[in-house]
């Protein structure tokens, strides 16, 4: 039978810069999100919000907004306050995995999660083969038949049309869009539930934002993997999420079905927001 | 099979000091299986603003909208969880607007084999499928791996309607599917339209068209006023 039940649950989450004062930690209003008492920094500021198996969740919002932070504090790497996350494929959902040991989160970030980043650095080691970045996830995760490690380097790779002949080289020679497609192919090395794209297509040329784009639709409709994806960019946002939340100042501010979002703004910043658009 | 009551829809413009827009009121009907429900009346009466309320891209501010799933369950369109709604437009619901919404750099056939091709259909048969379609709606076989960007109008909303019927939809909501196109693309998007009749589609239709509206509507309603009124059989108010 089929778990409809969502894969990623999170709570409450706050990441703050400073210790709090009774101002801003009863909830007070905040300048922009920091507190005008003590000027500690809410930047994800008691966010709640559930995944659901097999949709592509939108995070969109300005600069500043809190929705990277959000991202990186759920894949630890970032430090939060306090908050809480369930992911259902761990422990049945039953664990918060921000009270879990660092060698937990090491397998969640191994198996339960992946992660592509703006920047290519931050997810590749670019004196590694492209092939080598994703045996290092294989590895992590236990695998060590090396037949099996190259098969899948192999498959993952093809998958992402990167040419097989290119499986030795760095992806510090590689254009942009390869790197970031080097990127999803290891992310999704061990085959986890969970993919978080962070901006994965900011500063990318149009003409290659549009196939990798492409390229995370079709393995979302081939795996079935749940997918949330950080962007500033309402088209990119309008093109991939099924929906959308919109943050502001730390806060998700209004949430709903992305043509729901778009076209029907509720909030008073959403209706801003989208009628910015240039298009 | 969609029962419609009461349904109303406003506007609130922040962006204009609150100001609330009527898109209609009261609006209630029913639509059934291989019938096409046609909506006519001026432009910004609110024709559009009802099939969006239906597909729920639109919130509605009252009312409620009954729709029977393929498994036999009532469900409100007008107040369902996103995820039902989610769920329901992957399996069960279309719509077709006059616009193309697709991602740019993607030839028709990749869009179209992508749409095909699921658990029970391999990606030959996915392809097959394609082709099939597209010679079916006289898409050029030389344009079958151009990004349907560089199609003309009519192309492209052959393209458009090939998408949403390729999942076989219950419910189909058309948002003027012939407008602006030469008579060659027309006929072809009525006969495809015809087709999806004779399959027990429910049909909603937004049309300032009214030789499609004489070839496929059953039932007619005109938007006046902000409400909705019963035009009594179709064709005999057109001839």
């Amino acid at each position: 039978m089929n778990d409809t039940r969502p894969v990623l649950t999170v709570r409450n989450l706050v990441v703050r810069f400073g210790e709090g004062c009774d101002y801003c930690l009863s909830g007070s209003p905040l300048d922009k999100g920091r507190c005008p008492s003590c000027y500690s920094v809410w930047a994800v500021n008691r966010v709640s919000f559930d995944l659901y198996p097999g949709e592509i969740l939108g995070i969109v919002g300005e600069s500043g907004s809190g929705k990277s932070t959000m991202l990186r504090a759920l894949y630890f790497d970032r430090e939060i306050t306090y908050g809480e996350a369930y992911i259902r494929e761990y422990r049945d959902g039953r664990e918060n995995i921000f009270g879990i040991s660092n060698q937990q989160k090491r397998y969640i970030r191994n198996h339960k999660m992946g992660m592509v980043y703006q920047n290519p650095i931050m997810g590749l080691r670019m004196n590694f083969s492209s092939g080598a970045n994703i045996a290092e996830k294989l590895i992590a995760a236990g695998v060590r038949h090396v037949g099996q490690i190259t098969d899948r380097a192999r498959y993952l790779l093809d998958h992402v049309e990167i040419p097989v002949n290119r499986i030795k080289e760095e992806p510090k020679n590689f254009s942009g869009g390869m790197q970031q497609r080097v990127q999803i192919s290891k992310a999704l090395a061990n085959n986890p539930p969970i993919l978080m794209l962070d901006e994965v297509t900011t500063g990318l040329d149009l003409s290659v934002q549009a196939r990798v784009l492409d390229l995370i639709k079709r393995i979302q409709h081939e795996l079935g993997i749940s997918i949330i994806i950080v962007s500033h960019d309402l088209a990119v946002i309008r093109m991939m999420a099924d929906r959308t939340a919109v943050m502001l100042e730390g806060k998700i501010i209004e949430e709903g079905l992305t043509d729901q979002i778009l076209e029907d703004p509720i909030h008073e910043y959403t209706q801003v927001l989208v009628h910015s658009l240039l298009y | 099979m969609l029962q419609v009551e009461g349904l109303s829809k406003e506007f609130k413009m922040h962006v204009r000091d609150g100001l609330i827009i009527k898109g209609f009121e009261d609006v209630s009907f029913r639509a059934y299986p291989g019938k096409l429900l046609a909506i006519t009346g001026s432009s910004g009466v609110g024709k559009s603003t009802l099939l969006k309320c239906i597909y729920r891209t639109y919130k509605p501010t009252k009312g409620s909208i009954i729709y029977l799933t393929n498994d036999g369950t009532r469900i409100n369109l007008a107040t369902a969880d996103d995820q039902t709604v989610i769920k329901l437009r992957k399996a069960e619901m279309a719509y077709i607007s006059q616009f193309l919404h697709i991602i740019p750099r993607v030839s028709a056939m990749e869009i179209l084999t992508s749409t095909f091709s699921s658990e029970s259909v391999s990606p030959k048969e996915a392809r097959d499928l394609a082709e099939f379609y597209l010679d079916r709606v006289g898409i050029s076989k030389n344009l079958w791996n151009m990004y349907p960007s560089t199609f003309s109008g009519g192309e492209k909303q052959r393209l458009n309607i090939l998408l949403a019927l390729a999942r076989k939809p219950k419910l189909l909501l058309l948002d003027e599917p012939t407008a602006s196109l030469d008579v060659h693309s027309r006929e072809i998007i009525l006969d495809l339209i015809h087709e999806a009749k004779k399959k027990d589609t429910t049909m909603i239709g937004v049309f300032h068209d009214k030789e499609a509206i004489k070839s496929l509507a059953d039932s007619r309603y005109d938007l006046l006023n902000n409400r909705l009124v019963e035009v009594s059989q179709a064709r005999k108010s057109l001839a």
